[in-house]
């Protein structure tokens, strides 16, 4: 008589380490790190001078300027998604899509997607795992500068 | 050199193939493919590589020469647990005495329904495994499951590709589809919340006695239970109800097939033959392929111990050379994405209740022509 | 410092950030509007052909009903999100303790990305639809509301903000020069307090509509258009247009097109129509 064998369900700590593992989340967490400090000091840095100037200066540019970025905001992804990667190929740089899956470089969304294998095969355990750990770092920084964010989601909302 | 992985997808490639260093090394996987890549195809007809193939169909050439070479070969067909099917031989009124007695559709039918109808006397949950359809796992039926009504319909026309389908096995693919939703450990209404990993776990934990899929699949049944016994474990061929079915074997061949590229030096296409040599001739690279990749490489190179440990792998070469008809992969033909969603989505439908048959037999049909057609009007620009 | 002397910090201060915007914007946006009206398969080997794309779009039966789910899905969006996040920004206003919990804890789904948001909440629909034998895919309307679902969670705590806040900001001498007037409290409501919030209920409004119609990573991880693409949006539908089929990139980039056109269109008269409400303070 074959028993049927029911599977471990709790598996503890260990869907982390397997997860950990398989995505060398700590090298993808540090690259995902540097990205976005880099990036999120260079935005800063640009947007806000330009900002000063657009409020600063009144001209034909910054009018032009300001209504540019506005309507950025409602055209929708699809309508440059096509055309920007071939740009951005010519560029050399990465594609926004993220497809470039060169795997010395992985930032966590990219090491993620590597434990989904060919033919479906996909490490649940370690991918809810990995899933909580990405989600992780963002929180702790809201949870540290509420604060701040909310006054900045208010100030550019509500008049007075 | 750069090598590309068989899980990137077209699209990568599309966006690779621009670059400046571009793959010397990529995969065309099939007569649709070629027909896309052919301007970066270089002719391997005059190859060491070409030349140690042990089957040369297997390859991907037209008129103008070879264009791609497989580096491994797959099969697949219903993988079936032994010694469930021993229990079931040993309960009263069993329909077979041995799992040998299985040799076409008639049977099979009566076996999975009664296995099904005696599923808590046997201690399991259902005679085949859950029919997975969450979004992107439609391929085991759009593709593997579809592969047979296409193989006999060529094969009547004597063709290994066509432009229009009459769907004369249509009936048959609806009776192996029905027995896999009918007689299993999930309800059909349940079928798109299931993956093909609950699928090969349900197998691998002995809950179900049938699972259709390949030996790649081997690892993952391997994983979920590390007692399986490799003792336990054959492949079944798909039968889906055609005379003379008794012959047949199961599904090999490949979508794993490398191209070189054409458009880089020529001392980058050298050196990458070279690798290739290296990978199939070399002790390292054999051992590379053999074991850690575990392939089934058909070059003569590999001599007939030189197999993985894979013992699906094995039961591969076990059918291959059985003298029974081996079923190619004649889904390689399948024209595009498109094709294939709306066949996935209406085979869905008809699972899950809410559809009818007539939707299925439309997309798989009807619309194979305005697809082919449609790679047509694209290869010409 | 005058006009004319703070120019000269152009180039330091928003070249770059121009620069930027032209190549990752302008550039692609225009080029994607020119390609709308070719037949290409990389943007190399472009050839015009007017507007046959265009008049192909009609015909897609599939692009058609995505439309259609779309503006449904929309309409609906912005009214449940807005209502449920006005009503919970009036309770929080009330000062009941623990008010600053409530505002961290209903804001933080926002920080979740729309696919792994989609992903779980698949499962628990499906775990949830389990007990009924059925699944999402099984009707379209359950995947219609199971995206509405997801994106209130998504995005009542964001709009729940900026009420909050656009409520403390009316004076407390309108309210109590109504409630002497003997204004019932429906009616400080209505003539009130809402007059006052328009600036409010433009940019939620303006960013509910807008969010809700590009839907994209949710759709795609709650259903991917199941069952046989009738819960597709359109975002989804273009995105398939343009990988699944190769040849039809053309009809995808005119299709994008459109899309674009209705977003604008909506989100102009949107902000016209609530902007002339706002009441100056």
């Amino acid at each position: 008589m074959v028993k049927s064998k029911k599977g471990k369900m709790f598996e503890g700590i260990q869907n982390y380490i397997n997860g950990i593992e398989k995505t060398n989340f700590f090298r993808a967490f540090g690259l995902s790190l540097l990205v976005t400090v880099l990036s999120v000091a260079v935005l800063l840095l640009c947007t806000s001078m330009c900002a000063w100037y657009i409020v600063r200066v009144k001209s034909v540019i910054s009018s032009v300027m300001f209504y540019g970025f506005v309507f950025s905001m409602i055209v929708p992804f699809q309508m440059v998604m096509f055309t920007l990667s071939k740009i951005a190929n010519m560029l050399k740089l990465t594609t926004p899509l993220g497809l470039v899956l060169d795997s010395d470089y992985q930032t966590i969304p990219i090491a993620i997607q590597y434990l989904k294998g060919g033919h479906g095969s996909v490490d649940m355990g370690a991918m809810m795992a990995t899933l909580v750990l990405s989600i992780i770092p963002i929180v702790i920084f809201y949870m540290i500068c509420q604060k701040h964010i909310i006054e900045g989601v208010v100030a550019g909302a509500v008049k007075g | 050199m750069l090598l590309f992985c068989k899980c990137a997808i077209e699209n990568v490639l599309r966006s690779e193939i621009a670059k400046d260093e571009p793959p010397t090394l990529f995969q065309i996987g099939s007569k649709v493919a070629l027909e896309r890549w052919k301007p970066y195809a270089l002719d391997l007809s005059d190859t060491d590589w070409y030349n140690s193939l042990t089957d040369k169909s297997l390859a991907i050439s037209d008129d103008d020469g070879v264009f791609s070479i497989p580096y491994t070969v797959e099969g697949y067909g219903i993988i079936t647990n032994k010694r469930i099917i021993e229990d079931y031989c040993a309960t009263d009124g069993a329909v077979i005495e041995s799992i040998d007695d299985i040799n076409n559709f008639e049977t099979l039918k009566a076996v999975a329904e009664d296995i099904q109808a005696k599923a808590d006397d046997l201690g399991i949950l259902g005679a085949f495994a859950s029919t997975s359809f969450s979004p992107g796992e439609e391929w085991r039926w759009t593709n593997h499951l579809f592969n047979m009504p296409l193989y006999y319909e060529y094969k009547d026309m004597g063709v290994d590709d066509s432009d229009t389908l009459k769907g004369t096995y249509m009936d048959n693919f609806k009776q192996i589809f029905d027995l896999y939703i009918n007689n299993s450990c999930t309800e059909p209404a349940m079928l798109s919340s299931m993956t093909t990993e609950n699928a090969m776990a349900e197998f691998a934990l002995e809950e179900v006695a049938f699972v259709q899929n390949g030996n790649w699949a081997w690892t993952t049944i391997a994983e979920n239970n590390e007692d399986f016994s490799a003792d336990d474990v054959c492949f079944l061929p798909i039968y889906i109800g055609v005379e003379g079915e008794e012959n047949q074997g199961i599904c090999i061949g490949s979508e794993a097939n490398l191209g070189i590229n054409n458009q880089v030096s020529e001392e980058d296409q050298e050196a990458t033959l070279a690798f290739i040599h290296w990978l199939f001739n070399s002790e390292t690279g054999k051992d590379f392929c053999i074991n850690k990749l575990g392939w089934i490489s058909p070059y003569d190179t590999f001599t007939e111990d030189e197999v993985p440990s894979n013992p699906l792998a094995a039961q591969v070469m076990e059918w291959s050379n059985s003298g029974k008809e081996t079923v190619s992969w004649a889904f390689n033909t399948i024209p595009n994405q498109s094709y294939k969603d709306k066949f996935g989505a209406a085979l869905l439908e008809y699972a899950q209740g809410t559809g009818e048959w007539e939707p299925v037999v439309e997309a798989a049909i009807d619309n194979w022509s305005v697809e082919k057609a449609n790679i047509q009007e694209d290869a010409a620009e | 410092m005058n006009n004319k002397s703070m120019k000269r910090y152009f180039p330091i201060f928003a070249l770059p950030t121009l620069i930027a915007f032209i190549v990752g914007f302008v550039i692609p946006f225009i080029l994607g509007v020119y390609l709308s009206f070719c037949k290409f398969t990389t943007v190399t080997d472009a050839q015009w052909i007017g507007f046959s794309n265009y008049t192909k779009i009609f015909s897609d039966g599939d692009f058609l009903h995505a439309l259609g789910f779309t503006v449904l899905f929309t309409i609906v969006a912005v009214i449940t999100i807005n209502v449920f996040a006005f009503m919970i920004a009036l309770a929080l206003t009330k000062g009941i303790k623990g008010t600053n919990i409530f505002r961290t804890v209903f804001f933080m789904p926002n920080l979740i990305g729309g696919i792994i948001l989609g992903y779980i909440w698949q499962l628990i629909i499906n775990g949830v639809l389990s007990y009924f034998g059925k699944t999402i895919t099984f009707d379209a309307s359950y995947g219609f509301w199971g995206m509405i679902i997801l994106m209130n969670w998504q995005s009542i705590g964001y709009m729940m903000i900026i009420y909050v806040a656009g409520l403390q900001n009316i004076p407390g001498e309108l309210i109590e020069a109504a409630q002497i007037d003997g204004a019932s409290r429906w009616a400080t409501l209505f003539k009130v307090k809402i007059p006052m919030m328009m600036s409010s209920i433009t940019i939620c409004t303006f960013l509910t509509l807008t969010n809700s119609f590009k839907m994209f990573d949710q759709n795609l991880a709650l259903t991917a258009g199941a069952p046989s693409n009738k819960t597709q949006m359109l975002a989804l539908n273009i995105y398939k247009t343009f990988y699944d089929r190769p040849g039809t990139e053309g009809v995808g980039q005119a299709k994008a097109v459109i899309f674009f056109l209705i977003v604008a269109a909506i989100a102009l008269v949107q902000l016209r129509a609530t902007k002339s409400k706002e009441v100056q303070q």
